[in-house]
């Protein structure tokens, strides 16, 4: 391009005789393009106020740096043509003290585009707002805002579309608060059938950490219980006949209304308890012999003398037998003593004399054989397990 | 005869057993430590408990009013039972003893099962209601 001044105005200051010095100076460039040329102007202005020292306990006076620009550019041509201003606005303000001074930059963009045909045409403002507030010392009232306001007209009777795209980003540090606050307004003025749409999408997505489903439950725990007893027969005391009632607590299983069956039989001993190969039969054992009921239980007392007795329905439960057997003959004995060695710590099946079978393991393998007497020979062994 | 209730306080079962035999026991739970000082000062350290007493009976059955003894001492070994006693004191216990320990006496022609069995129980807990005390 090619620039030429067409006009050029000077204001001199002059100070009585001597030198005289230009203080404002107006110059007009015309600028002429050639077909399919471009029309560019570049202009760069750079003001400075330059500070004085303060003094300690002075007064620093406001000073003010303007940049006043006015761009134009037209283009005349009726085929494809574009325009564009690109503008850069930076003002800096420096300061030692917390003075609330104000960095403003007002910006009007102005883009206008005649229709000359049936074209398609596109108005895009893109505009960028950066405000940074950097370098305090101590504690400011910091306030950043960035206020848009963004127009799109579409001025077509045929279809035509108006959009505003529009993104925040804040962020705040310390006790500030980051906010957005979107307010879209869209307007038809086209004179036929048109709507207008504000389309908003909000998401919002929540990570979910842990699904806790809690039951309500109202228990009061209340049973009902009943309990009788017959009075008069005198054989209530030696016979078995337990009066069990009824409950709703179904926690307890009460005994067995029904008496165990009991027969006579011979002291047997066999293994394995499944498909037995060894079987050893005793005499029936002498008075005396113990049937053992022992629980896990909690027994214990507090600092404050109150009992205690917990057991729970799963703890273990173990039942002994322990009997002893007189006048066995030597082949019973060697057999016994056989059975003793295949069976260590083995399950075996004994049947008591009350014909009940029992499955369970000889607690005392090592025990002694005694020979009291001529063909009298006597053992007692404990046997635990469950019938 | 001895009546045994259970579960407290929701009773289900009864199981009425003989009298026990003589030298049942009633005891009460407190304790006391003696401590002399060496000036001959005695100082006494007491356990004090609540209204609990300590209940020991020992049982002579059949075989089989054993069994049922032992089928309620199975199902209600965790539980607090009503007991009611040869001389009408009604007691709210837990059974303490363990084993229960069924020992087979000797041959009784006239009772079921044909045999004796013996069996200590050992209670504890609380006085519910009793009788008035005799004078002699």
């Amino acid at each position: 391009m090619v620039a030429r001044a067409t006009r050029q105005y000077a204001e001199i200051l002059a100070a009585g005789d001597g030198k005289a010095r230009i203080t404002r100076q107006y110059v007009e460039v015309l600028s002429d393009t050639s077909l399919y040329g471009s029309g560019a102007d570049a202009l760069g202005l750079s003001d400075a106020a330059l500070g004085v020292a303060v003094p300690p306990g002075g007064t620093e006076y406001e000073r003010a740096a303007t940049d006043v620009l006015s761009l134009a550019d037209t283009a005349l041509f009726q085929m494809i043509y574009s325009i564009g201003n690109v503008l850069e606005l930076l003002d800096a303000a420096t300061f030692n003290r917390a003075f609330a001074l104000p960095v403003t930059d007002p910006l009007s963009l102005s883009q206008t585009v005649d229709k000359r045909g049936p074209i398609y045409m596109g108005v895009q403002h893109v505009l960028q707002l950066e405000q940074p507030v950097n370098g305090h010392v101590g504690t400011v009232n910091v306030t950043v805002g960035d206020t848009l306001e963004l127009s799109g007209q579409a001025g077509r009777t045929s279809a035509a579309t108006a959009a505003s795209v529009l993104s925040f980003s804040d962020s705040g540090s310390r006790s500030n608060v980051a906010q957005s606050v979107l307010t879209l307004v869209g307007t038809a003025l086209a004179g036929k059938a048109k709507e207008a749409d504000s389309v908003l999408a909000l998401v919002q997505v929540v990570g979910l950490e842990a699904r806790l489903l809690r039951g309500l439950v109202s228990d009061l725990g209340l049973v009902q219980s009943g309990t009788y007893q017959l009075v008069g027969p005198s054989c209530v005391t030696h016979t078995y006949q337990p009066f069990v009632g009824f409950s709703t607590d179904t926690t307890i299983t009460p005994p067995d209304v029904a008496a165990p069956v009991l027969a006579d039989a011979m002291l047997t001993l066999t293994y394995p308890f499944v498909a037995p190969t060894y079987t050893v039969v005793l005499r029936n054992p002498e008075f005396s012999n113990k049937d053992n009921l022992n629980f896990n239980r909690i027994n214990r007392q507090t600092r404050g003398g109150t009992l205690v007795v917990y057991a729970d329905a799963n703890w273990p439960k173990t039942q002994t037998f322990q009997v002893e057997v007189q006048g066995l003959k030597a082949a019973q004995v060697a057999d016994l003593l056989v059975f003793f060695g295949v069976s260590l710590g083995k399950e075996v099946g004994l049947l008591d004399h009350e014909n009940r079978q029992w499955k369970g393991i000889i607690m005392d393998p090592d025990t002694p054989v005694n020979h009291v007497a001529r063909s009298d020979r006597t053992v007692s062994f404990t046997f635990e397990g469950e019938l | 005869m001895m009546i045994l209730q259970a579960p407290w306080p929701g009773l289900t079962t009864t199981t009425v057993l003989p009298n026990p035999q003589f030298n049942d026991m009633q005891a009460r739970q407190h304790g006391v430590t003696i401590k002399r000082a060496m000036d001959g000062t005695r100082y006494t350290y007491v356990h004090t408990t609540d209204s609990r007493h300590k209940l020991t009976y020992q049982f002579t059955m059949s075989r089989k009013k054993a069994l049922e003894l032992r089928a309620f001492v199975r199902a209600y070994y965790r539980s607090q039972i009503r007991l009611t006693n040869h001389k009408g004191e009604v007691w709210r216990v837990w059974f303490i003893n363990n084993p229960f320990e069924f020992e087979t006496t000797g041959r009784e022609g006239p009772q079921p099962g044909q045999e004796t069995v013996s069996l200590t129980v050992e209670c504890e807990g609380f006085l519910l209601s009793a009788p008035p005390v005799s004078s002699c």
